[in-house]
């Protein structure tokens, strides 16, 4: 079973990761990470007059989770469709969400590494305090924001069985996820029902928790915002679960599998 | 065939099927509306010309080269798919001109998304929009537009030969934002990131469309001068690049790989 995962998982990530040459993989995967980190920080820069940019790096190498979490692992059905093997996957005894799961290693562990080059390099060009962060709590911070972008990726995943426009809806979720993330304006500027909705969305916990880190401790706030993250991951996970169960028999009843 | 009637009969038919794709609604709609969020509390507690230069301005220009550059480069990337690239390429009407009529029905429909974007930063900042030469504005737009068109172009044909078009699709959105001044200063950038930034007519474009908000920031013809050559230099290097392509397309044969 966990054979038959991890040779899965490989097979998916020589698909999405194959088919780049070195140049490519770091002007694709790395390059439009570091570029959309130094766009928003160098607004920052502008609009702040060069206060510490520390909070914006830290909250825009988060944020660029969204691109593998919801782009990548949200994408998966979609991309299966494409492909010609949703049909084979909906009839076939595995579970949907392990496809789901399978396919998103790859992008996990890509994921990972850029978001840590782009805020190893953002931090050296921005002067960021390296010796000031609690390494212990910006990985738990860190680890939090995956597993909940990881769990909206999955439960985004799903829709794509009945509907066939996955990039509007994945493009729009990901712009929402930085705005309501925090990385690049309070979200205290935001309208009130607008904050609420704040709580909803992965990354607006574990991106205050990862400031926290700087220079502070464990403390009962620290805590309680990556406790509120991961729950909000675990009712990501539970709706996911709940959810492609719903969702695949209504994509059968409709035929709206290979739709296109 | 005359000229015209392949000019306007690609960019009809662009405008037709780039409207039906769902992705296209959300930059044209969507994007520009979440942008304009973005970078409206971004610049939330700056300066009035600040804010109609890089919120207002700034959301409408990115909206714009996303909805230009996405289009144009990706409409290669759906002729291959649709195994229609090589019939293109080959037909008795000039490429050139079918390329060209599509970029135009794309500049037509993305027109909305800049003017979307100015509408969107009025109605939810409720900030005066003060310019202080509308006839220059105008005229300076008309010249962004022409540069942007340019470099679509180059782009297309650039990437004709690449099977890999969506890749080098989305490496060009955000670091064109960023070394084209889009929505900050290009000052902000370190001296030798200028230089190149120097090379691109939407750099000189997007500040003689500043100068004619702020009438401070720099010189007409400073900026002027420099976007007029760009330009030439991008159209020739475009001619260029198409002899090359043409020839390369008819050597390899690759251009129905997808």
């Amino acid at each position: 079973m966990m054979q038959r995962f991890f040779s899965q998982a490989w097979l998916n990530a020589k698909v999405h990761q194959g088919g780049l040459n070195l140049t490519e993989f770091l002007a694709y995967r790395v390059g439009i990470s570091i570029s959309t980190l130094l766009l928003y920080v160098l607004i920052a820069q502008y609009t702040t007059e060069g206060v510490d940019l520390t909070a914006w790096v830290v909250g825009n190498a988060f944020a660029l989770c969204v691109y593998e979490c919801i782009f990548n692992i949200g994408g998966t059905f979609n991309a299966e469709r494409f492909n010609g093997r949703l049909r084979a996957i909906m009839v076939s005894p595995t579970s949907k969400l392990t496809v789901i799961m399978y396919n998103g290693i790859s992008s996990i562990v890509v994921g990972f590494l850029t978001i840590s080059a782009a805020f190893i390099i953002g931090g050296l060009i921005f002067g960021v305090q390296f010796s000031d962060i609690n390494f212990g709590m910006f990985v738990l911070a860190i680890l939090a924001a995956a597993f909940t972008c990881v769990g909206l990726g999955l439960f985004l995943a799903v829709f794509a069985l009945i509907t066939d426009s996955m990039y509007l809806v994945l493009n729009t979720l990901a712009m929402l996820l930085i705005i309501f993330s925090g990385a690049n304006f309070p979200v205290s500027q935001l309208p009130v029902f607008a904050q609420y909705i704040a709580n909803i969305f992965p990354l607006y916990r574990s991106v205050a928790a990862a400031n926290l880190s700087m220079g502070g401790n464990f403390s009962a706030e620290f805590q309680q915002l990556l406790l509120g993250e991961i729950a909000l991951g675990l009712a990501y996970y539970l709706a996911a679960f709940v959810l492609i169960k719903v969702i695949e028999r209504i994509a059968i009843r409709k035929a709206t599998l290979e739709m296109f | 065939m005359k000229s015209s009637s392949v000019l306007l009969t690609s960019m009809l038919v662009q405008m037709k099927q780039t409207f039906s794709r769902n992705m296209f609604k959300f930059t044209l709609f969507v994007g520009p509306f979440l942008t304009t969020i973005i970078l409206g509390e971004m610049y939330r507690h700056s300066t009035a010309d600040n804010f109609v230069a890089y919120v207002v301005l700034g959301s409408g220009l990115w909206s714009l080269w996303n909805c230009i550059a996405f289009s144009s480069a990706g409409d290669i990337h759906r002729e291959r798919y649709s195994n229609t690239l090589s019939i293109i390429f080959s037909a008795p009407a000039d490429f050139r001109l079918i390329l060209l009529g599509k970029i135009f029905g794309n500049t037509v429909l993305s027109m909305g998304s800049f003017f979307l974007s100015i509408f969107y930063a009025t109605l939810l900042y409720r900030h005066p929009i003060i310019v202080n030469n509308w006839p220059l504005l105008i005229a300076a737009l008309a010249l962004a537009i022409v540069a942007f068109i340019i470099m679509s172009i180059f782009i297309a044909y650039l990437l004709t030969l690449s099977r890999k078009t969506t890749i080098y699709m989305n490496c060009l959105e955000i670091p064109f934002a960023l070394i084209c001044g889009f929505v900050f200063p290009i000052e902000n950038l370190p001296q030798g990131v200028q230089y190149f930034s120097w090379i691109f007519p939407p750099t000189w474009a997007v500040r003689l469309l500043r100068y004619s908000v702020t009438e401070t920031a720099y010189g007409f013809w400073e900026n002027f001068i420099p976007l007029v050559i760009t330009m030439a230099v991008f159209a020739v290097l475009a001619a260029w690049l198409y002899r090359i392509i043409f020839r390369q397309s008819k050597i390899l044969g690759t251009l129905d790989m997808a």
